[in-house]
């Protein structure tokens, strides 16, 4: 069709180099890369699952006097966190309508662990009142987030490690594709696509070639975010003393450290006069972090925040006041181009400047994102299939990347429900209920991949698609029996967050009962098929 | 309501570029059609583009406005795409 | 099965030697991938981590640079893995990868010792 030399297809040395490059870094990393994707793709709401995981939390209805609101929290916090070396809040959004805020343990005021490990208290403030709430433990969508990116359950290094690697798997697979494919971008609606038996190939294709840019923004993105853990020799080389370090990190977060105590007893000054301030310079108090250093000291320091949900960049603006006479101390409301460039990647992945329509559309693509590598495993094995001797036979490696691919798509959607259905069945007063939710994720996707060794591959397929199907189908009704919002009165009041929650587990019940009935549909005659193509065309596109 | 509008316009656009390829034009109509008309389809998809652009970023400003344009011409040229293959597999005699 | 597990690789292998006992050609493609892998993995990640220390040397705030090399090793661990599968052979392989990481260790090592130097920002 177009003859001038850039738009030739690559050589085929190239390409067969590249197609078993991007098979084999999309097979190694695909069941984990599928994992994340999935996770990763309903993060994008994890306030709203966080939301319907606590039912006992109603939102307020008026609009938040913010201000108000922090100053209400903040006299509890001098209550509950006192003696605490500093804490910090985070105010409501529209998405998030409690106040939330961490702080660390007198007891473990030294030691300089991560927000998330054990030496942290955390709680959840009513808007209203300022007081606690109480909620039945768990994570809510938080558990997804944190699988995505540090597979939640390991070892924390061990998994953002193991996360980096698959997104340079991922990133590596992205390339080649490309390289394998330069011909698809060039006159996509006039490809020449195959029909019918080919349909796996033509659905990764086109889930590649449609989500592009979004994948490689989301992969590369990702690797930004951690990436001081993966390439930390620049920053080790070049900048050596504390206060260099601390040049730094002022770039990437809007973290004060401590600083000494003055032991010169002093109230914190009043918060809301803080937060109007900061609502006036940034136009919104919405999502603002409060974070207080020595608070009740003479030496307190108070840094409040910009929220992320109003600008597409993640990088730190903050007002830095003087906690005991509410003077403002400084503004840090710009750094550098490289430090703002990685603010824009890090708020492109994140998604959190969304707004409604914008997070739908962050959701449907990336849940492409899901399925394209989802179809890229499956159809390794389809393809695979078409050349065994015996189908019936198939070797080691063929019945492990099939076992796999079971366990790790249908057995994941088991899981994630799983978890749902954990929340609203385990007794809210049990003890440690959060890792007792978090343990029926695991194992009921240990149980999965147990029942797709025992099973054969195709009834496994089957069998597990519906069970999935069924599990996201009933969980409304779960939900109507074991709470008082269920869907027809959330539909009634109009309750966005738990109608469109109920209405979407319908939905994705209704696409597993798809897959579960074309996976039905489709015996060996598939691989009879696939044969035919697989030995008349070469590997890629014509 | 207006990203679902702007949707809508991407998704018209992309099919007006598509119809614009003489491929298309032979599957879908049998023969190829006047050159003024493939130029008026392509014309009107690029501008319909640019329009859905425009609209983007009036309503959300530069940075989230180039980012919903990215994410609504990646769907509006899938769903287009879908839709060919679809009306493709329906008249291809299998 | 390891026959198969080589018919899958095919692509990635080098043109295989002048014909040779069966056993020490199997061997020879073995570690010519075994090879290009660790090239890959392991050099790929050193000549990422390499750039990331030679952005220090750009013409910017010290901690801008840093972030700069931070950002940029990724595409340049990504390069070189396509590199490494691209070449004609696990030999040219390495090959291409030192050619590059001289001058980037060159550089690094040059703004790794003249550290103390620098003033803090």
């Amino acid at each position: 069709m177009s003859t001038a030399k850039g738009m030739r297809p690559p050589s085929r040395g190239v390409r067969q180099k590249m197609t078993g490059l991007h098979t084999w870094t999309g097979l190694l990393a695909g069941w984990l890369l599928y994992a994340m994707f999935l996770t990763g793709t309903v993060s994008y709401f994890k306030e709203e699952i966080s939301q319907w995981m606590r039912p006992e939390l109603r939102p307020a209805q008026i609009a938040p006097d913010l201000p108000a609101i922090a100053q209400r929290t903040a006299d509890t916090l001098a209550l509950i966190a006192a003696g605490s070396p500093g804490w910090s809040m985070l105010l409501p959004t529209s998405r998030n309508p409690v106040v939330s805020a961490f702080w660390r343990d007198r007891d473990h005021a030294d030691q300089p662990r991560r927000h998330g490990g054990r030496p942290f208290q955390t709680a959840l403030f009513d808007p209203d009142t300022g007081k606690t709430l109480s909620a039945r433990d768990t994570l809510g969508g938080e558990f997804f987030y944190r699988f995505h990116f540090q597979f939640y359950g390991l070892p924390v290094l061990w998994g953002r490690w193991l996360a980096g690697l698959c997104a340079m798997f991922m990133l590596v697979a992205i390339i080649s594709g490309v390289i394998v494919h330069k011909k698809i971008f060039i006159d996509f609606f006039t490809f020449r696509w195959g029909k019918g038996q080919r349909s796996w190939l033509d659905a990764h294709n086109a889930l590649s070639v449609f989500g592009l840019p979004f994948h490689f923004m989301i992969t590369y993105s990702g690797l930004i975010l951690l990436m001081a853990l993966y390439m930390p020799w620049g920053a080790r080389t070049g900048l050596r003393t504390p206060m260099q370090q601390a040049a730094l990190d002022t770039q990437l977060s809007a973290y004060i450290r401590p600083g000494q105590p003055a032991h010169v007893a002093a109230p914190l000054a009043p918060m809301d006069a803080m937060v109007r301030l900061a609502r006036q310079r940034w136009g919104s108090a919405e999502g603002l972090r409060i974070t207080v250093t020595r608070p009740g000291d003479a030496a307190a320091r108070v840094a409040v925040a910009r929220g992320d949900t109003r600008r597409v960049s993640t990088s730190p603006q903050y007002l830095l006041f003087d906690g005991a006479t509410g003077e403002l101390l400084q503004v840090h409301d710009h750094v550098g181009a490289a430090a703002e460039t990685r603010g824009v990647m890090a708020a492109l992945h994140l998604g959190r400047f969304s707004d409604m329509p914008l997070r739908w559309l962050y959701f449907l693509i990336s849940l492409g994102g899901t399925a394209m590598v989802g179809t890229g495993l499956v159809m390794w094995t389809v393809k695979r299939r078409a050349s065994l001797p015996d189908p019936h036979l198939p070797h080691f490696g063929f019945r492990l990347v099939e076992r796999l691919n079971i366990s790790s798509i249908a057995g994941l959607s088991i899981a994630m429900t799983s978890y749902l259905w954990s929340n609203r069945l385990l007794p809210a007063a049990m003890a440690q209920r959060a890792d007792a939710e978090d343990k029926v994720f695991f194992a009921a996707w240990g149980l999965s991949l147990l029942y797709a060794i025992c099973r054969p591959a195709r009834r496994a397929w089957i069998e597990l698609l519906w069970t999935a199907s069924a599990l996201l189908a009933l969980l409304p009704l779960l939900n109507a029996i074991t709470t008082n919002r269920p869907l027809w009165h959330s539909l009634i009041i109009g309750d966005r967050v738990f109608a469109g929650f109920d209405l979407s587990l319908w939905a994705f019940a209704a696409l597993h009962a798809m897959l579960a009935a074309r996976a039905g549909r489709h015996p060996l005659r598939a691989a009879s098929r696939a044969a035919a193509p697989a030995r008349s065309s070469p590997v890629g596109q014509p | 309501m207006s990203t679902l509008l702007v949707m809508l316009l991407c998704v018209m656009a992309f099919a007006g570029l598509a119809l614009a390829t003489s491929r298309q034009q032979r599957e879908l109509f049998g023969r190829a059609l006047s050159p003024a008309a493939t130029c008026g389809l392509r014309a009107s998809g690029w501008l319909g583009l640019l329009i859905a652009l425009g609209l983007l970023v009036a309503g959300r400003g530069w940075a989230a406005g180039l980012v919903c344009y990215s994410g609504c011409t990646s769907l509006a040229a899938a769903l287009v795409y879908l839709g060919l293959i679809i009306q493709a597999r329906r008249t291809t005699p299998h | 099965m390891l026959a198969r597990f080589y018919d899958c690789l095919k692509p990635c292998l080098p043109a295989p030697p002048p014909p040779q006992p069966r056993s020490l050609a199997r061997w020879y493609r073995i570690s010519a991938l075994a090879s290009r892998i660790t090239a890959a993995m392991l050099g790929g990640y050193a000549l990422a981590a390499l750039t990331s220390i030679a952005a220090l040397a750009l013409p910017m705030a010290t901690p801008q640079a840093v972030l700069t090399g931070m950002q940029s090793s990724f595409a340049v661990y990504a390069g070189a893995v396509i590199w490494v599968f691209l070449a004609r052979s696990a030999t040219r392989a390495w090959a291409g990868l030192t050619m590059v990481a001289v001058p980037l260790a060159l550089i690094a090592w040059r703004v790794s010792s003249a550290q103390p130097a620098m003033p803090p920002l």
